[in-house]
């Protein structure tokens, strides 16, 4: 397939994702408990306690009655133009709230997985270099029991130890670098044991193929060998993951953006559900889901359009 | 000498300490040394004693007796959730493999959908609509899991029948159920098995952090995460109200992942954590 | 100018078990000697223990001398001066051996020791007459070219290339020309033999088929099962008195002898401008053009042709496999379906590596009863000559000929009546691919099975067919009965193919057709 194709057709996919996980987010409103009118005008204004009278007579004015697809491409035009409603909890404008927490579950994302990858990949080429040997062994025991740890008792564990007892770090709060050592610590901790298998499983690919055996052939050293035609080759599923796992901190962050008070995304639309701030949760959920859609998206697409073997279509002859 | 497949899976260490957590929290009702409810405020936030092996909650309850009991809920709802989204995620998969077409194409964007939202999100979402509860928690979770199940399956089908040797099959006559008996259903069952023990663990943790949110289980009832968020303001004064039931699925866990990865090795692959990102590249 | 690369009882061990003996030999420079094996006789093993490339779980023992100096003595980083400039390597799949991601130039640029920034300028002139000594002309853009985007036969010039750069004294070729077509492998091996010649430098010619070398070999050294069983000049290895080893090899070279054709008789298999197009594009090159053949009973048509040249998607469209996207498939006599099989190449993907053979074969007999699926199997395995006992083993335990003939069988399952072997020898030893072949004739013979043989090696194309087709770029460009195509092809590509056939002919004494 043409490159122009491919891109094309992932924009058009991307483009259906984001529509239809808004569209259910739309829905909730409908779907929750209580009145959805009155649920929709409490978006736009504040009505307080007003009667049954006055709110059907707002319905009409803002088109509350009209066709549900009606309402939701006007919903949606507003919304990515900026207009995301108002909170039910502080009648705030809810992008208010909304795009610097997303600013902040983006730095963490991003630190986590700037560690994840460092410390991954000199695990992941050491695991394959020695496989079978003591360090390759400890290290994919490591991997095993990283992912086992229940972040929601390891971070109040380390605050108790590094914060309480021992003075190191900060306990809480999103003011300084030294306060996101431990939240990045926990949020990387998963992150890294299956990029860590991924990259030992394409290293030790890279190298039981041929093509260190002709490199070496032609004069160059191990470690050479393995610089040049191992670790690239050993590195590639390692991009595609990435764009997963940054799509998956974005929200999932919750538990440690709860733990360390840092006022992420992912607080925000949980304080939101618990709260029954649905404009609030609404705009959490979509602006997590567009930037999840478009990350996983963009690094999927320049990953198909660089490696010069997917681009080869299936030859027949 | 060559042990069986199967006793080396199951005759193993991780396999030995499952049973045994198993066997005693299903027991727990008979061997818990007090009754997990009963609070006793004078004898509040001890550490280890001989009365109480792994001490006392805020209330004065015996953190063992909690944990043992606690352990019903978490461990069953998890494996309710697993033993749900292997068998939808499976059938799915499968039913996308064979059909093919349109079907296939559907299934494959609404994977990637799925797959790129966090799961988090996804869970509260549907707390949101639906209220906090035992099905919503299994609902919400299992619909998460079901995913990377399906695409596993669907992947594995696919490569299966794409190869040459089912080719051949087909071509002396082989009908489809003789294809799906013996050349795809092997391939796809272990995998597929390996990958649930590891989804297990992951739920379990993943249910465990909806209950210390407060949208999981709800009061009276308790497992392990509601019982780390009771502990979480006391643990300057006794930590082991975290140290316990955060051991207890960090073991479980561990044991269930060590499991899948047995099942894997004896399979001939290399690491079970590598069926998430072996599933990924499909088409 | 180092003059003699020797090995005394070197030996590769697994574990315990040795998978090569106490080989002793010698190459001297300006020599070239070719080793002659089976496959799995550990011949290929010498070249890797020779440049202490052998993988972890192997262990080399014995010596190994570069005029007179230990090789085997010498740590890692020390042999790393001797490789790829004293003695440097040819590889079988030149386009699998090279990295997808670099350029021919960045190869170049490794083998010359300059990979090094900004050293590459120093080189270009270096690179680019490299590239024009083994033919790759125009060499600037090649060099700039990744692998996959070179043909076959230019990734092998361009390996060639890598092996002369930093001016080696020894050449260790392991199989290079084994998985190339005729007239690729023809035109490789002059290549190799003239740099060799003009060069003066030593070469060690690995290979299963005794018949691509006898040309260009001074001596020929022959393992079997990890010993060196016997050693002579080329010259000699027809003659009767040499190692019944030797004898085997020599007598799996395909003769130049062959059986008359059969009656015409009835057809049962014919394509009507048949074409097949993968892509949308009414434009644009087809896989096949249009095509219009015809087969008939007791009959073997060979099919000729390089990679891609559109004969293995004929032979998917006329066993079915797939729809011609414009024409047609008539495959009945009469009113009666023609049953049709096919056998493709590679014997190890065509049957599923986890369930044992009996379970593979009984696709084609299962919907019978047990006892008639029972004899139907019992009577396919003593056509193909192979033990019952086989049935309980998997894939992996038999060897690449074994399968083959299993596929066989589990195609003599269904009683058909037209046989498409697409390439059905190319991954089997000479020994093994005249085994092959044999039988496939005596299957004509003996139950009337007509064959349609695909290959890009014209001696396997001479040696079995009536009738020959060629397929070249999409279209068949010839069809005319075997003696006809010698004596009087007309298209080009006919003629190169006949020409290529010089160049490895085959022995005239050994060997021997039955039914000649």
């Amino acid at each position: 397939m043409s490159p122009l194709a491919t891109v094309l057709r992932r924009v058009v996919g991307l483009g259906a994702a984001v529509l239809l996980s808004s569209f259910a987010v739309f829905l909730v409103p409908f779907v929750s408990p209580g009145d959805p009118v009155r649920a929709l005008l409490r978006a736009r204004m504040d009505i307080g306690e007003a009667d049954e009278a006055t709110v059907q007579a707002y319905a009409e004015q803002f088109g509350l009655h009209d066709p549900m697809l009606v309402q939701f491409g006007r919903w949606l035009g507003r919304f990515f133009t900026g207009d995301m409603g108002l909170s039910h909890i502080s009648g705030t404008p809810v992008a208010d709230q909304v795009l610097p927490a997303i600013g902040v579950t983006l730095s963490l994302a991003g630190g986590t997985l700037l560690v994840a990858i460092l410390v991954s990949i000199v695990l992941g080429v050491v695991s394959a270099t020695r496989a079978g040997q003591w360090p390759d062994r400890l290290i994919t025991s490591m991997t095993h029991a990283f992912i086992a740890i229940p972040e929601y008792a390891l971070a109040p564990l380390l605050v108790l130890l590094f914060a309480v007892r021992l003075s190191l770090l900060p306990s809480a709060g999103y003011d300084s670098p030294a306060s996101l050592v431990l939240p990045v610590f926990i949020l990387s901790l998963r992150p890294i044991s299956f990029f860590t298998v991924a990259v030992r499983s394409g290293v030790r690919q890279a190298l039981d193929s041929e093509h260190v055996l002709a490199a070496r052939a032609r004069g160059l050293g191990r470690t050479q060998a393995l610089m040049r035609h191992v670790v690239p080759h050993g590195l590639l599923p390692l991009w595609t993951m990435v764009g997963v796992w940054f799509a998956g901190l974005l929200g999932g962050s919750v538990i440690v953006e709860v733990i360390f008070a840092i006022p992420g995304m992912g607080r925000l639309i949980f304080d939101a559900i618990i709260n029954g701030d649905i404009p609030v949760a609404q705009g959490g959920v979509v602006v997590v889901v567009t930037c999840a859609v478009l990350v996983t998206g963009i690094i999927d697409l320049v990953h198909k359009l660089s490696d010069p073997n997917v681009r080869i279509g299936v030859r027949h002859g | 000498m060559a042990r069986s497949a199967t006793s080396r899976i199951l005759l193993s260490a991780p396999a030995f300490i499952l049973v045994a957590i198993v066997v005693v929290t299903i027991a727990a009702p008979w061997i818990s040394p007090y009754d997990p409810d009963a609070q006793s405020l004078a004898d509040r936030l001890q550490g280890p004693s001989a009365l109480h092996l792994l001490g006392t909650d805020a209330l004065g309850r015996d953190t063992l007796s909690r944990v043992l009991h606690g352990g019903q809920f978490s461990l069953s709802v998890a494996l309710i959730t697993t033993l749900f989204s292997l068998l939808v995620g499976t059938a799915l998969g499968l039913i996308s493999a064979l059909r093919g077409g349109w079907l296939d194409e559907i299934f494959l964007r609404i994977n990637d959908l799925l797959l790129a939202l966090p799961e988090i999100v996804i869970a509260l979402l549907i707390i949101a609509v639906m209220g906090p509860g035992f099905f919503t928690m299994v609902l919400s979770v299992g619909v998460v899991a079901w995913t990377p199940t399906a695409r596993l399956v669907r992947s594995m089908a696919a490569q299966a029948l794409s190869t040459h040797h089912v080719e051949a099959s087909k071509h002396v006559g082989a009908s489809r159920w003789f294809i799906l008996r013996h050349h795809v259903l092997p391939f796809v069952a272990g995998p597929v098995l390996a990958q649930a023990a590891l989804r297990f663990g992951l739920l379990l943790v993943l249910l465990g952090s909806l209950s210390y949110l407060g949208i999981g289980v709800q009061p009276p009832q308790s497992d392990w995460g509601s019982m780390l968020s009771d502990a979480q303001p006391h643990a300057i004064r006794s930590p082991w109200g975290l140290i316990a039931p955060g051991a207890a699925i960090f073991l479980v866990s561990f044991c269930v992942t060590l499991l899948g990865n047995r099942i894997t090795h004896v399979l001939g692959g290399e690491d079970v954590l590598d069926t998430e990102t072996k599933a990924e590249s499909h088409g | 100018m180092a003059e003699e690369l020797e090995f005394i009882d070197l030996s590769v061990v697994s574990g315990q078990k040795p998978l090569l003996s106490k080989a002793r030999g010698a190459l001297r420079s300006g020599e070239l000697v070719a080793v002659v094996g089976r496959s799995g006789s550990g011949k290929t093993l010498l070249t890797k223990a020779i440049m202490g490339l052998l993988p972890e779980q192997l262990r080399a023992e014995g010596q190994i001398l570069l005029d007179g100096q230990r090789l085997d003595r010498l740590d890692d980083k020390a042999m790393d001066q001797v490789r790829g400039r004293r003695v440097s390597m040819l590889f079988q799949q030149p386009k699998r051996v090279m990295n997808p991601r670099m350029t021919i130039r960045a190869h170049l640029l490794e083998a010359l020791g300059a990979h090094g920034w900004g050293k590459a300028r120093q080189h270009e002139g270096q690179v680019l007459s490299l590239l024009e000594e083994v033919g790759l002309s125009p060499a600037k853009p090649i060099a700039g070219k990744r692998p996959d985007q070179l043909s076959g036969g230019m990734a092998q010039r361009a390996m060639l290339a890598i092996a002369l750069a930093a001016d080696p004294e020894f050449i260790l070729a392991d199989e290079p020309t084994s998985s190339l077509d005729s007239i690729l492998k023809a035109e490789v091996l002059q290549l190799l033999r003239r740099k060799q010649q003009e060069r003066g430098v030593g070469v060690l010619f690995i290979t299963h088929d005794i018949a691509s070398i006898q040309h260009i070999a001074d001596r020929v050294v022959v393992v079997s099962d990890g010993q060196i069983v016997d050693q002579c000049p080329t010259a000699q290895i027809f003659s009767r008195d040499r190692h019944a080893k030797t004898r085997e090899l020599v007598e799996a070279t395909l003769p130049a002898v062959r059986a008359p054709r059969p009656e015409n008789s009835e057809c049962l298999l014919q394509a009507v401008g048949a074409s097949k197009n993968y892509t949308r594009r009414a434009k644009g090159p087809a896989a096949l053009e249009p095509t219009s053949l015809s087969l008939h009973a007791g009959q073997v048509l060979g099919v000729v042709g390089r990679s891609g040249s559109g004969k293995s998607t004929f032979a998917r469209l006329l066993a079915g496999l797939e729809q011609p996207t414009s024409g047609q498939i008539i495959s009945n006599h009469g009113d009666v379906p023609t049953r049709v099989q096919i056998i493709a190449q590679e014997p190890y993907s065509s049957f599923d590596p986890r369930l044992d053979v009996r379970t593979s074969m009984s696709a084609a007999v299962h919907r019978m009863p047990e006892d008639q699926a029972v004899e139907r199997m019992a009577r396919a395995m003593a056509q193909v000559g192979l033990p019952g006992e086989l049935l309980d083993r998997r894939p992996g335990q038999c060897s690449g000929g074994q399968l083959q003939r299993l596929a066989i069988a589990r195609a003599l399952l269904t009683d058909p009546q037209v046989l498409i072997c697409d390439e059905s020898t190319s991954a089997l030893d000479s020994v093994a691919q005249r085994h092959i072949l044999d039988l496939l004739l005596e299957l004509r013979d003996t139950i009337g099975l007509s064959l349609v043989v695909i290959s890009h090696d014209m001696d396997v194309i001479r040696y079995v067919s009536d009738d020959v087709a060629v397929f070249y770029e999409g279209e068949l460009v010839e069809h005319r009965p075997l003696n006809d195509f010698l004596a009087n092809a007309e298209h080009q590509h006919s003629k190169d193919l006949i020409a290529a056939l010089d160049i490895t002919a085959a022995a005239s004494s050994a060997g021997g057709h039955p039914g000649a």
